[in-house]
């Protein structure tokens, strides 16, 4: 029982650990090049913002997994009861959620930030950039998905 | 059709007629001009600038940004219903016009004149700490400023050495020689301001030992130019009279400005004006023109063009000719988008990836449906739908903006009345769980009134995972199907029979293979369908290979696309995992208040927290989850289903027309 809320409770840190790091590291790489465009071109501020954004979503796709562990392990109510099986479940959860988070975040930053920096010479590209840095996010849904599979069945 | 058709023509005229012709085509902005040449050595008519004198536009635009900061804003409603643009009609136009150009220059120069005023002031008040620091320095000098303390016998040197070299530098000196006088004047913390006194004959010495202390020489008259003959004292009560001097002088420019900022409305409806008349000018060089004539070629709106062709009939007798030109076999025209009302609402999500070619269909109407269910679904909170569709509604019915703007809203609105009804499917209200609002609770199955599906209890994850993943294969199947229309409509028969129908008949046999007995067909069947499929695909899909060994084996390479489209199928989880994220997102927050109310010591403060908490926290969870909504239901869009039939690439038909930078002009 008592390894077992351990493995949640890791499981649940992990996962919003690891994705919110990797949401922050990309955030601050789009951001520390969109500060520079739109300094120069202020009217490109709405765009940069939406691209520097893109990266966020992996922290809260980390959030909502650490929510759903502790919601369903009983802390958030109160009475902590958690069986051997649902423990290891929580666990592979964190590790799927928190390492698909970290690096798409990651490097969505990256993407985001060279489609950043090419803005001010082809703003009309603005929909493609988004497009291109939203593909490195499919695995972190990828990891989402089975973090909920895991989680909820 | 969904895109606008458009002809070819040529107009051809006498010049004397150009300048009305241009003006009624600039008014209804019914065509491109085509590319601009500068073939000719004559001229259509005479720059139209001088209707306003030496007023241009950027000086206009000067005026314009230079008032910006002064402005007060009126009616901060109005300005905000308007999106800040002044609307108004042509009549009321070409009145403001009439009375303020006339006046434009008086208003015009006077902002540069200030401009110039308070650049100055500006500049030198900043200057002024500088000197008013050194005159502080300078206290212990008993003596007024002037160019050279030398005398017939003596060499002076003022300046200033680091604070922590002074006590060496002044043993230093004292060893030299007993004939140095050294006196500090003053002292702030970094630096000592000294005077060095000395003999002519031993001064080359004094000043290498000067040098090794870093001892830094200050050109008095450089530094304090006007106050030669002022002792330091009266240096400084005449540079905070000057101070209070430009303060009072800036403060006078700044009333000025902003007495002038009344005339901000009248300028930009003239640097509206003046851009018109600078579009127009600019259409020269789009111009064939010899001594007498002009002429040039152009895109219209061919629904336009009947109603424009009868127009110049009229209006100049047969002395300007409109003609209808063929396309020449390899010329794309340009694309301009052209769907109803509603559909009207989705064309920037096709915009923002591109503009269909010459033979590809309009998408948007095909995209519109799949666009807001999935937005629906990955919003899906009663709460911010109608948040949403409340703010876009207010707008729309409030709100005096362009008609693209319009559009756009009703874009909003529709998303916001999607995100209610997947809000209403997935039982999505702010966040809210069945235990912390029993009063809205079907007490027969424990759900919200009104709840469909519990996502995240029992087997509702998996109905709602099995629910996107259907979405989306109806998605894919409904893009490989345009695809295969596509094709026939350019007679590309092989790659809709061979290519396409093949791949869809194999991807429904592999799902019926999946869904088993469920729907009825037998496993041996659909096995069998599958079989069919494959061999199929392997004769196929080497077709392209010359030699005939490489043809199987690339027939079997190619079965390998299967992944692809299984990767395709996959990537509509996301709807699942956004329309779980916003509802669990929420309750964290609504969470998150409800501890921290309890924590705190008492209820009116807990309810204050409270309220904070929750508006702060769905704000940001509304902003998220609306951020990801939108640019992941389009992503599904660009990659998943424009990947399977759209290329897009037309350049977007820019109208000769007015410009809207600062005026909404509405007719009637």
């Amino acid at each position: 029982m008592e390894y077992a809320v351990m493995m949640s409770v890791i499981g649940a840190g992990l996962s919003i650990g690891l994705a919110g790091a990797g949401s922050s590291i990309g955030i601050g790489t789009a951001g520390t090049k969109g500060a520079g465009v739109f300094g120069e071109n202020p009217n490109l501020f709405g765009k940069v913002l939406l691209m520097m954004l893109l990266p966020g979503s992996q922290g809260i796709y980390g959030l909502l997994i650490a929510i759903l562990i502790l919601n369903n392990m009983g802390a958030l109510t109160g009475e902590i009861s958690v069986t051997a099986i649902d423990g290891m479940k929580y666990f592979g959860a964190g590790i799927a959620m928190g390492l698909t988070g970290l690096f798409s975040g990651w490097f969505q930053g990256k993407v985001a930030a060279a489609g950043i920096a090419m803005l001010p010479r082809a703003e009309e590209l603005s929909g493609k950039f988004i497009t291109q840095a939203v593909v490195v996010e499919t695995y972190a849904i990828f990891g989402l998905l089975i973090a909920v599979l895991l989680v909820l069945l | 059709m969904s895109k606008v058709a458009l002809q070819k023509i040529r107009v051809t005229g006498f010049k004397r007629h150009y300048k009305i012709l241009m003006q009624e085509l600039h008014q209804s902005g019914i065509l491109q001009l085509s590319e601009a040449h500068n073939l000719s050595q004559y001229t259509v008519s005479k720059s139209h600038d001088d209707y306003y004198g030496s007023v241009n536009v950027a000086r206009t635009e000067f005026a314009l940004s230079f008032l910006a900061p002064y402005q007060t804003v009126t009616s901060k409603l109005d300005n905000f219903l308007s999106g800040g643009k002044i609307v108004l009609n042509n009549a009321q136009l070409s009145e403001r016009i009439k009375i303020f150009a006339p006046e434009a220059e008086k208003v015009i120069s006077a902002c540069e004149k200030l401009e110039d005023q308070l650049v100055r002031a500006r500049n030198e008040k900043a200057s002024l700490p500088k000197k008013l620091e050194l005159a502080k320095n300078l206290k212990g000098l008993h003596s007024t400023v002037q160019a050279n303390f030398n005398t017939e016998t003596t060499t002076t040197w003022i300046g200033k050495i680091p604070l922590s070299e002074k006590s060496e530098l002044m043993g230093a000196l004292a060893a030299e020689s007993n004939l140095i006088d050294l006196s500090v004047l003053g002292e702030n913390r970094l630096h000592a301001y000294v005077r060095v006194t000395t003999l002519k004959s031993i001064a080359p010495a004094v000043n290498t030992k000067l040098q090794l202390f870093d001892f830094e020489a200050i050109d008095l008259m450089n530094e304090l130019e006007a106050f030669d003959g002022y002792t330091p004292s009266q240096i400084k009560a005449e540079l905070t009279k000057l101070e209070k001097d430009l303060e009072m002088q800036i403060a006078t420019a700044e009333m000025e400005a902003k007495a002038l900022s009344v005339h901000m409305r009248d300028l930009k409806i003239l640097a509206e004006h003046q851009a018109w008349q600078n579009s127009k000018n600019e259409a020269q060089a789009h111009m064939f023109v010899s001594e007498k004539t002009f002429s040039f070629e152009a895109w219209v709106i061919t629904d336009a063009l009947d109603d424009f062709s009868a127009w110049v009939k009229n209006a100049f007798v047969g002395e300007v000719v409109v003609d209808s030109m063929a396309l020449e076999k390899d010329e794309l025209p340009p694309t301009k988008l052209g769907n109803n009302f509603v559909v009207k609402s989705f064309e920037p999500i096709t915009e923002m990836y591109g503009l269909p070619r010459k033979l590809e269909m309009d998408p948007t109407i095909w995209l519109a449906p799949f666009f807001l269910i999935f937005f629906g679904l990955c919003l899906s909170d009663v709460g911010y739908g109608a948040l949403l569709a409340l703010v876009a509604a207010f707008f729309l019915v409030f709100g005096k903006l362009s008609r693209g703007a319009n559009s756009s809203l009703r874009l909003l609105l529709y998303c916001g009345i999607a995100a209610i009804v997947g809000g209403v499917l997935l039982g999505g209200y702010f966040g809210l769980t069945t235990s912390q609002f029993p009063a809205m609770v079907d007490p027969d199955t424990g759900r919200f009134y009104g709840q469909i599906l519990t996502p995240t209890e029992g087997t509702g994850p998996i109905t709602f995972l099995i629910l996107s993943l259907a979405l989306g294969a109806i998605h894919l199947l409904f893009g490989m199907l345009l695809a295969f229309v596509q094709q026939i409509k350019s007679k590309d028969y092989s790659g809709a029979f061979l290519d396409t129908a093949m791949w869809v008949f194999m991807l429904v046999a592999i799902g019926l293979y999946a869904l088993g007995e469920s729907v009825g067909v037998s496993k041996v069947m659909a096995t069998n369908l599958c079989i069919a499929g494959a061999i199929g695909l392997v004769i196929t899909q080497g077709r392209s290979q010359k030699n005939w060994l490489l043809k199987p084996l690339f027939g079997i390479l190619g079965l390998y696309n299967i992944t692809a489209y299984l990767s395709d199928l996959l990537s509509y989880s996301r709807i699942m995992a956004l329309g779980l994220a916003t509802g669990v997102v929420g309750f964290a927050m609504n969470l998150t208040a409800v501890i921290f109310s309890e924590m705190m010591p008492h209820p009116v403060l807990g309810i204050l927290i409270a309220v904070i908490i929750v508006l702060f926290g769905h704000s940001l969870n509304f902003g998220l989850s609306l951020l990801g909504a939108f640019i992941h239901s389009g992503r599904l869009q660009f990659i998943e289903f424009f990947g399977k039939f759209y290329e897009s690439g037309a350049e977007r038909f820019t109208p000769f027309a007015r410009a809207a930078k600062y005026l909404t002009v509405q007719d009637k």
